[in-house]
C-alpha cells in the first residue's frame, strides 16, 4: 500500500512540474536601457522569485500560462503583467512619481508635497514602531530637522521633555513660545497619547505653513494624525517588556579615599583635618573588616554621624538598581465596511523607577475609539473619543532634594546603626515609610467632525473638540523614626530644615519638620472647548491653472480651576483625611481659576499652474481674552511661493538623474496671545499677612496693586524663510534644506525703571525684540541591492542661534537680558593655568589680585586672566559696560542637532539603527558664578561635598597620600570655599554627544511559513535604546544635566539604558 | 550574500558600539612613586637691613622614624583569671614598645644660623615638590617667647619666613624643623640669636 501511495506522489510531483512554464523576459528603463537588480516573482509566489541581470533579462518559473508577473524596483512603479501564454515579455517601468506625489499634512487639509510652498514635514508612525519609548517625544527626537527636542531632566519615569520648533522664540519673561500639538485638529498632549494610535505627524516649521492656526501657533505646530479603521477585520496586539540600566551613574569614593579629600580640602583653607589619624585608622579598620559597625552613640540620644563614622558606604550602589522592568501592551480592533469604518485601541505602559527603597511607578492606560461613517457621497461624519489615564507614585521624600543629598551623603556613615536599623541620615525611613506622592492625569477626548460635500471638491467641515481633564494630586508626609542609643524613638528629618510655603502659582513648597505629619490635596479641572468651521473648494481652469480656496472660523475656550488644600493635623496615617476638630492645624489653601477664549477667521489660496509655479496667501484674524478689548484683534498675513524648477523644459536633460528640484521662499507675520498670565492687564492685588493683630492673629491686609499695563498687547513674530527641495536618481536621494529668520517683535520684557521713591516694580510691556537664525538639511536615500535586500539612510541637521535684539535694562547686568546678548552666552573668567607652587602664585598675585574672589591663594589654585585696564581680577559690576575680567566664554545653546537612521531589511530580517546628537554645545555645571559640588567636589561650603573618582584629577604635591598630581590635573587643588570652582573656560564642558538612540533587529514571519494563513503578521524583534554614548562630557550623562535648578545642576534622575524584547500580531 | 552582509552590519554596529562607548572607569592619577623633595636655599635675609645669612649643612643621615607603642595587658595568675588589686580593679601593665618606621627618611640637620639681637625678620627660600610644614617650637610653661615662624605651611616651591624678638641677653636658640607632608624629609635649623651682651662687634 505504501508503495503505491508512494507512486502516486511521485506522479502527481511528475505532473506539477511538467505544469510548471518558464517565462523569460527583459525589464527595461523608461529611456530604453536595462534595467538591473529588478525583481520579479509570479503574484500571489513572492518568495520564488528572481532578479534582472546585467541585460535586464529573467528567467522565472510560474505555475500556468496565464500567471501574472509582478515586476518592482525602487524608485519605480511596480508592474503586473499578464503572460496570456506567453513564455517571453518585455515589461518597461515606469518611474514611480509616487515619491514626489507624497502628501503632506498642512493646516485643515493634505497637500502635495511638490507644491508645498511652506517648511512642513510629514513622517509616518514608522519612526515610533517598535521603540521602546516612554511617549512620543522620546520617539520623535532627532526625526525632524528644526523639531527640537531635548531632555536636561533625566529620565524619571513620566518625565516630559522641552520641545520647540527652530529653536528659542521668546525670553520666557511674560510669554511662551511652546509649538502648538493638534491631534486631529485639537489641541492634545504628547505625553499622553499611545503612540500606538498615530498614523503620522506633520510639523509645520514657519508661518507661511502654521499661520492658519493664527495666534495659537506663532512657534509652530506639530499635526498628529490618528489612525483609523479600513475594510476588513483586523485585530492586533503589540507588547513589549523593557529592561532599564541606568547609565552614567558616579561613582562615589570610598570612605578612605573621601576622608582624605576631606581632609585636603579643609587643610587648603587653614581649617585643619576633619579626619583625625585616629579615625582614618578606624575607617580602614572598618574596610578591613576589623570593626564592624560604623557609628557608635554620641549620647544616649544619638547616633554619631557625619564626620564622625567611619563606615563604608556606596550611597548610589546602594540606592541605584541594576535593572528595573517595564511593560507596555497594546491591543487594536478595526475594521468595517464600506459605509462604516471603526478603530479601538487599548493601551497599558508601566514603568518602575530605578532606585531601590522607593517603590516607584508611572502607568498609562489610554483607550480611543474611532468611527467614520459614510452616509451618502455627499455626507460623512466621524466620531473619536479617546481616555488616557496616567499616575505617577512616588514617596514624597523622592525629589529634587533626594538627588542632591544623594550626592553629598558621606560614605563614612553607614548603611545600619548596631541596632540593625537603617542609619537615620541614609533617608530610608522617608523613602519607605515617610509618604506617598500621587499625581495622576486623567483625560478625556471627545471629537465630532461632519464633513459635507455638495458639490464635487467643495467640503464643508464642521467639528467639535472637547477635552475634559483633571489632576487629582495628594501629597502626605509621614513621621518617621529610629530607635536612639537608650531605646527611644526619635523622628528623622527628611534632609531639609521645615518650611511651609505657598508659592505665587499656588503650589506648596514644603519640607516637614522632623515628626510632623502633613498632608497635601489639590485637584485642578480643565475644560477645553473648541470648534472649526471651514469650508474648501479646488478649481482647475484650463487644465493647467489649479486653485484651492480655503475659509473658516476658530473658537477656543479654555477653564482652568485648582484646589488645593494642606494641613498637619492628619487624622489617621494610613488613609489620611483632614480633621474637622480642630479646624485644621497649620493649614494652608490656595484656590486659582480662570479661563481665556479666543476666535479666529482665516483664510487661504492657493494657486499653482502646472504644478510649476505655486503661492500660497494666508490671512488669520485673531481675537483673544487676554488682552484689553481695544488691543484685542490682531490681524497677521503671510504668503509663500514656491517653483518647481525641475518641471521647466529646459530641466529635461537633466531629470533623468535630478528629477526633483524645488525653489521656495515665504515670509509671514504671526501673533503671539500666550502670555504666561490669562490677565496680563488685570490689577492685582496678593493677600499677605499683616503686622497688626486681631483677636489674637494677625490680620489679612489686601496691598495696593502693583503696577501693570494697559498697553500689552500681541506679540508679533515675523517669519523669512528660504528652501529648496531636490531629489535625484528617480527620487532616491531625496533632500531639502532650509534656512529661515524669525524675529519675535514686541516681545514682552520690563518697562522703562521706575524712580526708587515709587516703591514697586515697572511692568511688563511690549518693548523686546528676539531674533532667530537657522537652517535645516534633511536628506533621504533608499534603495535596494538584489531582490531581497533594500537599506535606506536618513539624516537630519539643523543649527540656530538667537540673540536680543532690543531690551530695556535698567542695569544691564550680565546675567540677566540686554540688547545684544546672544542667548545661552556663558560669562566667565579665562583660565591661565593653575600655579605649581606658593611661589608662582604669589609672583601672579602681586601682579593680579585675586582678592575679589577669595584669598589663601597658593600653589595648586587657578590662576584666572586679566582681561581689562585693572590689574586685579574681579566682575567689574558685572554690567555689560563694566565686566571686568569677565568675558564671554561659551553658549549653552544646542548647536548642530543632527540625526541618521540605517535601516534595511533582509527576506524576513528587519534592522535600523538610529543615532541622534548634539553637534556642539557648552556647558557649566553650576551657576553664574561658582560650580555645584557634583562637578568639583566641593561648591564653595564645607558641608557641601560630593565626591566622585573623577575629583580625584586635583592638584597634589608629592608626599600626598592619595599620590602627586602636579603635572597636568584637571581640577586645582580642593577647597571649601570658591577660590577654584569659578566660572571660568577651564570648566566648559563640551556637551556635545553621539547616541545610539535605538536599535532594532526584527523577524518576521515569512509569508511562505504555514502560520500566515492565520496570523497577517507577525514579528518578533530585540529593541535597545540609548545603547552607547560618545561625549567628552565628564562625570554626566549629556541628558542628565539638570532639573529645576533648585539644588544645581547633575542633581536629577539618571537616564537609563533600555532592552526590550516585543512581539507584533496581527490577525 | 545580503543576509550575510545584513549580520555583519548589525554584529558590527553592536560590538564596536559596545567596545568604544565603553566609558573610561574614573581612576585616581596620582603618582605614588614621586618621592618628596625639600631643600633650604639660602642666604636667609633680614627684611629690616637686607644683610644676609648664609645656611650651610652640617650633616645629612638617612634614618627611619620610631614609633612608640604602649602596650597593656591584665596580669593573669596561675589559673589564668585576672588579678584583682586593693582597689579593686584588675592588675594591668604597660610595656613600651619602639616600633621603626620601614620607610626611609632624610634628616638634615643644617648648622646653627646666627642672627643678630635686634628684633627682625628674616626670609628664605623653600625648594621642595611637595607640602611641607614648619613646626612651631616648644616653648616651656615659664620660657620667654622670641622666635615665632611666620609661615607654617607651604606648598612646593615657597618663602620661609620668621621673627625674632630683641635679645637684652646672651645668645639663644630654638630648633626649627621643616618636614614634608609625609615626613619623609626635615630639615633641621637652629635659629642661634646673639644677645646684645655677646654679640661680636662686626656681626
Amino acid at each position: 500500500m505504501k508503495r503505491y501511495i508512494l507512486l502516486s506522489l511521485c506522479f502527481l510531483a511528475t505532473l506539477a512540474a511538467l505544469a510548471e512554464t518558464i517565462v523569460t523576459g527583459v525589464v527595461l528603463e523608461p529611456d530604453g536601457d536595462s534595467l538591473i537588480g529588478a525583481s520579479v516573482c509570479e503574484k500571489g509566489h513572492a518568495s520564488a522569485g528572481t532578479v534582472t541581470g546585467i541585460n535586464g533579462d529573467f528567467s522565472l518559473k510560474v505555475s500556468a500560462p496565464d500567471a501574472v508577473i509582478v515586476v518592482s524596483y525602487v524608485g519605480m512603479k511596480t508592474a503586473e503583467v499578464n503572460l496570456e501564454g506567453r513564455n517571453h515579455i518585455e515589461i518597461t517601468l515606469q518611474n514611480n512619481v509616487n515619491a514626489l506625489d507624497e502628501v503632506v499634512v498642512v493646516g485643515y487639509g493634505t497637500q502635495k508635497k511638490i507644491n508645498a510652498t511652506g517648511a512642513v514635514k510629514t513622517i509616518s508612525r514608522e519612526i515610533l514602531d517598535s521603540r521602546p519609548v516612554a511617549n512620543v517625544l522620546q520617539g520623535l527626537q532627532g526625526a525632524v530637522a528644526g523639531l527640537n527636542i531635548t531632555n536636561d531632566a533625566g529620565g524619571a519615569p513620566g518625565e516630559a521633555m522641552n520641545v520647540n520648533i527652530r529653536g528659542i522664540g521668546t525670553i520666557d519673561e511674560g510669554s511662551l513660545a511652546n509649538p502648538l500639538v493638534l491631534i486631529d485638529g485639537m489641541e492634545g498632549d504628547l505625553n499622553t497619547i499611545n503612540p500606538n494610535d498615530i498614523e503620522s505627524i506633520s510639523v509645520l516649521k514657519d508661518a507661511a505653513a502654521s499661520s492658519i492656526y493664527g495666534s495659537r501657533a506663532p512657534f509652530g505646530v506639530v499635526l498628529v494624525t490618528t489612525r483609523s479603521g479600513s475594510a476588513g477585520t483586523r485585530v492586533n496586539y503589540s507588547g513589549n517588556v523593557r529592561f532599564q540600566q541606568p547609565v552614567n551613574i558616579p561613582r562615589s569614593v570610598d570612605s578612605y579615599t573621601m576622608a582624605l579629600m576631606v581632609n585636603d580640602a579643609w587643610d587648603n583653607v587653614g581649617q585643619g583635618a576633619r579626619f583625625g589619624q585616629e579615625m582614618l585608622n578606624k575607617i580602614l579598620a572598618y574596610q578591613q573588616g576589623i570593626l564592624t559597625e560604623g557609628t557608635e552613640p554620641e549620647s544616649d540620644t544619638k547616633w554619631k554621624e557625619v564626620y564622625s563614622t567611619w563606615g563604608n558606604t556606596d550611597w548610589y550602589k546602594e540606592y541605584v538598581k541594576k535593572v528595573a522592568v517595564s511593560q507596555e501592551h497594546n491591543a487594536t480592533l478595526s475594521g468595517g465596511s464600506q459605509k462604516v469604518k471603526y478603530y479601538f485601541s487599548a493601551n497599558y505602559f508601566d514603568q518602575s523607577g530605578i532606585f531601590h527603597h522607593t517603590d516607584e511607578k508611572y502607568s498609562r492606560l489610554a483607550l480611543s475609539g474611532r468611527v467614520n461613517i459614510t452616509f451618502n457621497r455627499f455626507v460623512k461624519f466621524a466620531w473619536t473619543s479617546r481616555i488616557s489615564a496616567t499616575e505617577k507614585n512616588k514617596p514624597s521624600a523622592l525629589n529634587n532634594l533626594f538627588f542632591h543629598n544623594l550626592g553629598r551623603r558621606y560614605p563614612t556613615e553607614p548603611l545600619y546603626l548596631p541596632n540593625g536599623e537603617y542609619h537615620h541620615n541614609s533617608l530610608i525611613q522617608p523613602m519607605e515609610e515617610g509618604g506617598r506622592e500621587k499625581d495622576r492625569t486623567q483625560q478625556f477626548y471627545n471629537q465630532a467632525a461632519l464633513i459635507v460635500e455638495p458639490v464635487k471638491d467643495w467640503q464643508i467641515h464642521a467639528e467639535l473638540n472637547s477635552r475634559i481633564e483633571h489632576n487629582p494630586y495628594t501629597r502626605q508626609f509621614c513621621p518617621v523614626y529610629v530607635t536612639a542609643p537608650n531605646g527611644t524613638k526619635v523622628p528623622i528629618s527628611f534632609g531639609d530644615v521645615g518650611r511651609h510655603e505657598i508659592k505665587s502659582d499656588g503650589t506648596f513648597k514644603v519640607s516637614p519638620e522632623p515628626g510632623e505629619s502633613y498632608y497635601e490635596k489639590a485637584s485642578r479641572a480643565i475644560t477645553y472647548f473648541s470648534t472649526n468651521f471651514y469650508t474648501d473648494y479646488s478649481l482647475t481652469l484650463g487644465g493647467l491653472h489649479n486653485f484651492k480656496f480655503l475659509a473658516g472660523v476658530q473658537t477656543e475656550y479654555y477653564h482652568r480651576n485648582f484646589d488645593r488644600i494642606a494641613s498637619s493635623d492628619v487624622a489617621i496615617s494610613n488613609r489620611p483625611f483632614f480633621s474637622n476638630e480642630k479646624g485644621g492645624e497649620g493649614t494652608m489653601i490656595s484656590e486659582i481659576n480662570e479661563e481665556w477664549s479666543t476666535m479666529g477667521v482665516f483664510g487661504r489660496v492657493n494657486y499653482n499652474f502646472d504644478e510649476r509655479y505655486l503661492l500660497e496667501v494666508n490671512m488669520r484674524g485673531d481675537g483673544a481674552s487676554r488682552f484689553p478689548k481695544n488691543q484685542r484683534w490682531g490681524y497677521f498675513p503671510s504668503v509663500s511661493a514656491g517653483w518647481n524648477i525641475a518641471r521647466e523644459s529646459f530641466w529635461q536633460p537633466l531629470y533623468k538623474t535630478w528629477n526633483y528640484f524645488k525653489l521656495r521662499g515665504s515670509y509671514g507675520m504671526l501673533g503671539n496671545q500666550n502670555t504666561k498670565s490669562f490677565y496680563p492687564y488685570y490689577e492685582k492685588m496678593s493677600t499677605n499677612l499683616g503686622s497688626a493683630v486681631l483677636g489674637g492673629s494677625q490680620v489679612t491686609v489686601l496691598p495696593v496693586y502693583d503696577p501693570y499695563s494697559t498697553s500689552l498687547t500681541w506679540e508679533k513674530i515675523e517669519n523669512f524663510g528660504a528652501g529648496l527641495d531636490f531629489g535625484f536618481l528617480n527620487s532616491r536621494l531625496q533632500g531639502s534644506f532650509d534656512w529661515y529668520q524669525r524675529t519675535t517683535k514686541d516681545m514682552v520684557g520690563p518697562a522703562n525703571a521706575l524712580p526708587g521713591v515709587y516703591g514697586a516694580s515697572a511692568p511688563k510691556t511690549n518693548n523686546a525684540e528676539l531674533r532667530t537664525r537657522g537652517w535645516e538639511l534633511e536628506l533621504t536615500w533608499t534603495d535596494r541591492i538584489g531582490r531581497d535586500f533594500s537599506y535606506s539612510v536618513d539624516a537630519c541637521l539643523s543649527d540656530y542661534t538667537t540673540v536680543v535684539t532690543k531690551y530695556e535694562s535698567s542695569d544691564n547686568k550680565i546675567y540677566d537680558w540686554y540688547a545684544g546678548k546672544r542667548y545661552g552666552d556663558i560669562w566667565g573668567y579665562e583660565f591661565l593655568g593653575i600655579a605649581k607652587s606658593d611661589r608662582e602664585m604669589a609672583a601672579y598675585i602681586a601682579e593680579h589680585s585675586q582678592q575679589a574672589i577669595g584669598d589663601r591663594w597658593g600653589g595648586g589654585d587657578i590662576m584666572y586672566k586679566n582681561q581689562d585696564a585693572d590689574p586685579a581680577i574681579n566682575r567689574g559690576s558685572e554690567t555689560v559696560y563694566d565686566h571686568g575680567d569677565l568675558v564671554v566664554i561659551g553658549n549653552n545653546t544646542p548647536r548642530y542637532a543632527f540625526s541618521f537612521t540605517l535601516g534595511a531589511q533582509w527576506k524576513f530580517l528587519d534592522f535600523r539603527a538610529y543615532f541622534q546628537g548634539i553637534g556642539k554645545r557648552d556647558y557649566f555645571i553650576g551657576d553664574n558664578t561658582k560650580g555645584t559640588s557634583t562637578f568639583f567636589g566641593y561648591s564653595g561650603e564645607p558641608w557641601q561635598a560630593t565626591l566622585f573618582y573623577d575629583h580625584l584629577d586635583y592638584f597634589r604635591f608629592a608626599g600626598s597620600p592619595l599620590g602627586a598630581n602636579d603635572v597636568d590635573p584637571y581640577y586645582g587643588r580642593l577647597r571649601t570655599d570658591n577660590n577654584n570652582i569659578q566660572v571660568c573656560d577651564r570648566f566648559i564642558q563640551n556637551a556635545s554627544y553621539l547616541r545610539l538612540k535605538n536599535l532594532t533587529v526584527g523577524v518576521s514571519l515569512p509569508e511562505s511559513a504555514r502560520l500566515s494563513r492565520w496570523v497577517k503578521k507577525a514579528r518578533l524583534y530585540f529593541s535597545a535604546e540609548n545603547l552607547f554614548t560618545f561625549t567628552h562630557l565628564k562625570i554626566f550623562d549629556p541628558e542628565a544635566l539638570d532639573n529645576d535648578g533648585t539644588w544645581g545642576a547633575g542633581k536629577c534622575y539618571p537616564q537609563y539604558r533600555t532592552y526590550s524584547v516585543g512581539l507584533e500580531l496581527t490577525f | 550574500m545580503s543576509g550575510r552582509f545584513l549580520f555583519y552590519i548589525v554584529a558590527v554596529s553592536v560590538v564596536a558600539g559596545m567596545v568604544i562607548s565603553c566609558s573610561d572607569e574614573p581612576r585616581n592619577p596620582g603618582d605614588l612613586s614621586k618621592k618628596c623633595e625639600l631643600s633650604l636655599d639660602g642666604p636667609a635675609i633680614s627684611l629690616k637691613t637686607g644683610q644676609t645669612f648664609n645656611i650651610r649643612v652640617a650633616r645629612e643621615t638617612d634614618t627611619v622614624y620610631k614609633y612608640l607603642h604602649l602596650v597593656k595587658d591584665t596580669v593573669l595568675d596561675e589559673d589564668g583569671m585576672p588579678v584583682i588589686g586593693s582597689d579593686g580593679y584588675y592588675i594591668t601593665t604597660v610595656d613600651s614598645v619602639y616600633v621603626y618606621s620601614k620607610i626611609k627618611a632624610r634628616l638634615v640637620e643644617l648648622e646653627p644660623l646666627y642672627v643678630p639681637a635686634a628684633a627682625d625678620t628674616f626670609s628664605l627660600n623653600v625648594n621642595s615638590n611637595a607640602r611641607w610644614l614648619a613646626l612651631t617650637p616648644e616653648y616651656g610653661p615659664y620660657d620667654t617667647k622670641w622666635y615665632f615662624n611666620i609661615t607654617a605651611t607651604g606648598g612646593g616651591d615657597s618663602r620661609f619666613d620668621f621673627r625674632t624678638t630683641r635679645n637684652r641677653q646672651s645668645l639663644r636658640v630654638k630648633w626649627q624643623e621643616i618636614i614634608t607632608s609625609d615626613s619623609s624629609v626635615m630639615y633641621r635649623l637652629p635659629i642661634a640669636q646673639y644677645g646684645e651682651k655677646d654679640q661680636p662687634e662686626n656681626f
